[in-house]
């Protein structure tokens, strides 16, 4: 199960390329910084990257008005 | 209703075909939150629209499938528009669009377990509450297999329209995007779900940039055809189906001849499912 | 206090206000027993529509316009004339074939407003206008012009017994009073005609916003592929609202023709930090 702060973490990496940057390099360390739990952490660490890199990019071309 | 209805979604660019060609379009879309914070003569506008041709709402910024409650001064906006204009229908998508103060730009997958369907259900009931109507929640595409998930897709969507009591809004592009995305049959999905809770359809078309991207600008594919005629297949009730269309606008002949296919698509599944 | 006894200036200043009272009070009085503005009304006919913003003359303008782009009127100059009889024959449009009929032999465009019989084909429009709301009946414009020539009266009534009183007492400087009130009185019976209800006004805002700036869609305007949509935005706009380059010929035919807010409004934004497909709204792919 997941929480809010798994959504606002999430929010976050789509959106920011610091914030994603860093989750990419340490998920489970940026996860247990944002105070989520250890099965929030894993989940994170088995991320679809190749998503997640397609995702944001899509995000900022809607937030860009395209 | 006794029939199943097919009609495109509104654009300022399409208007004038819109409203010239009215015979061949049952239903007009209108994104709510274009008028959320509309000035009247805008509102007014669509009253005129809603005299011409049915038209219901679609929204696009609530955010519902989502841990966090719904935010109240939203839907209240949503809320003032349905008592302007009294649609027949109302519908939202099963994402989530902000956290943590965040706004993401768009609609995103939330993970798909027990927490994201209490969550959405109670946001669903809260959204029924404010506005007077249940809206159709409508599944979305993602280029991303969200984590967290406990569910498939078919299941987290189905939980929450028996939960939550509302009716589903199938879009079958975003269907046939996942299924190709993510390597499922598409047929085992409508398996899957409640076909008898799908009151409104999504037609619509994409680009492949590796994954297949449910960006609207384009013509709708063959599969997502077929999708339709299985879907009128497993329901027996009436389906506002609608197409739509963002940018690259073709001539308006173009999307009418699509919604004659969409019609005839409907007609074959209907012929299969009394046959 | 007598206001006649007023002075020269202070008199023109209690004129003044008295008169624009009285205007806004015609202003009122006229529409008073209007329709409710607000009740949606169901009509996209163009010829119709082109009818309620500018009667007879605006629908031939429509139809010229449209006869044209179809290619079955041919244009020279500021003349017009049938292309090809044998493509006109099977039109059936009332309002289109007396058109045709009337550009039998090449003729100037504007020669179909002074033509009785051509206006006669259009007045069927006016009865279902005046049935929704959107014209004033006869009652409606009698009224109108019992209110302005009322207005009218009592403002030369008063101006005329200012004029006594001064002239009794000697002063002789009734020019401006004169002029105030002949300003007056022409704007009061301006009033006396009314076009239109303030539904038949509220529709065609509608119109003009739901049908967004013609400008923002010139380049999709191709000439004889959409004359359906031409025709609406001409009825709604005006003909001299269509983009010059496509139909160069819109404003040469009728140069007096006025256009109707051809710029005004946008296309919907979105309105929120997440609508995705840019103004125009739509959710531009209702997913990542």
């Amino acid at each position: 199960m997941t929480s809010p702060a798994f959504e606002a973490f999430l929010a976050r990496i789509y959106v920011d390329p610091q914030a994603r940057a860093e989750f990419l390099a340490d998920p489970r360390r940026e996860a247990r910084k944002a105070g989520l739990s250890d099965a929030e952490g894993e989940a994170l660490a088995a991320i679809d990257r190749k998503g997640l890199e397609m995702a944001a990019a899509s995000f900022k071309a809607k937030r860009a008005g395209r | 209703m006794s029939r199943d209805r097919v009609g495109l979604s509104w654009r300022p660019q399409l208007a004038a075909g819109i409203l010239t060609n009215l015979d061949r379009i049952d239903v007009v879309e209108v994104i709510a939150d274009d008028y959320f914070d509309a000035p009247r003569s805008k509102t007014a506008a669509l009253r005129t629209l809603s005299a011409q041709a049915p038209v219901v709402l679609h929204g696009i910024t609530q955010g519902l499938a989502s841990t966090v409650a719904a935010d109240p001064k939203r839907l209240s906006k949503m809320a003032r528009l349905v008592e302007t204009l009294r649609p027949a229908s109302w519908s939202e998508h099963l994402a989530f669009v902000r956290g943590g103060g965040v706004e993401i730009g768009h609609l995103a997958a939330p993970p798909r377990n027990g927490a994201t369907v209490d969550g959405c259900c109670a946001n669903i009931d809260t959204a029924r509450r404010m506005i007077g109507m249940t809206p159709a929640m409508e599944n979305i595409a993602t280029l991303i297999d969200p984590p967290g998930g406990t569910l498939s897709e078919s299941s987290w969507i189905s939980q929450i329209v028996l939960n939550s009591g509302c009716d589903l809004l199938l879009d079958l592009h975003n269907l046939h995007a996942n299924a190709v995305n993510f390597g499922y049959d598409p047929n085992e999905f409508l398996d899957r779900i409640p076909c008898s809770r799908v009151s409104t359809v999504h037609l619509a078309g994409g680009r492949w940039i590796g994954r297949v991207l449910d960006d609207h600008l384009h013509d709708v594919p063959d599969p997502v055809y077929d999708l339709l005629g299985e879907l009128a297949a497993r329901a027996s009730q009436p389906l506002t189906v609608i197409l739509e269309r963002d940018g690259a606008y073709p001539r308006i002949e173009h999307l009418l001849a699509q919604l004659d296919r969409a019609r005839a698509a409907l007609a074959a599944g209907r012929h299969r499912r009394a046959a | 206090m007598n206001p006649f006894d007023l002075y020269g200036p202070q008199f023109l200043v209690f004129y003044l206000v008295f008169g624009v009272a009285l205007l806004a009070g015609l202003a009122y009085l006229r529409r008073s027993n209007d329709p409710d503005p607000s009740t949606p009304v169901h009509l996209t006919d163009p010829y119709q529509i082109a009818y309620l913003r500018g009667g007879a003359n605006e629908v031939m303008r429509l139809a010229t316009i449209g006869l044209i782009d179809r290619g079955l009127l041919k244009v020279n100059g500021t003349k017009v004339q049938v292309s090809d009889q044998g493509r006109a024959a099977p039109v059936t449009h009332p309002v289109e074939r007396a058109i045709l009929e009337s550009f039998r032999t090449e003729s100037q465009a504007t020669s179909v407003f002074s033509n009785a019989a051509l206006k006669k084909v259009c007045e069927p429009y006016r009865p279902p206008l005046v049935d929704l709301g959107l014209l004033p009946d006869d009652a409606a414009k009698r009224r109108a012009l019992v209110y302005a020539l009322c207005a009218a009266g009592i403002l030369l009534a008063v101006a005329a017994i200012k004029i006594e009183v001064a002239l009794a007492r000697g002063r002789s400087n009734i020019q401006f009073l004169i002029i105030l009130t002949i300003l007056l009185v022409i704007f009061a019976l301006s009033m006396a005609a009314l076009r239109r209800t303030r539904r038949g006004d509220a529709f065609l805002k509608d119109m003009r916003t739901l049908l967004g700036s013609l400008k923002d869609r010139s380049s999709a305007f191709v000439p004889r592929s959409n004359t359906d949509e031409v025709l609406l935005l001409s009825a709604v706009f005006g003909v001299a609202a269509l983009p010059a380059g496509a139909y160069p010929y819109a404003r040469a035919l009728f140069p007096k023709a006025g256009a109707d807010g051809s710029s005004c409004g946008s296309a919907s934004s979105c309105g929120s930090s997440c609508g995705g497909g840019g103004c125009g709204g739509g959710c531009g792919g209702c997913g990542s």
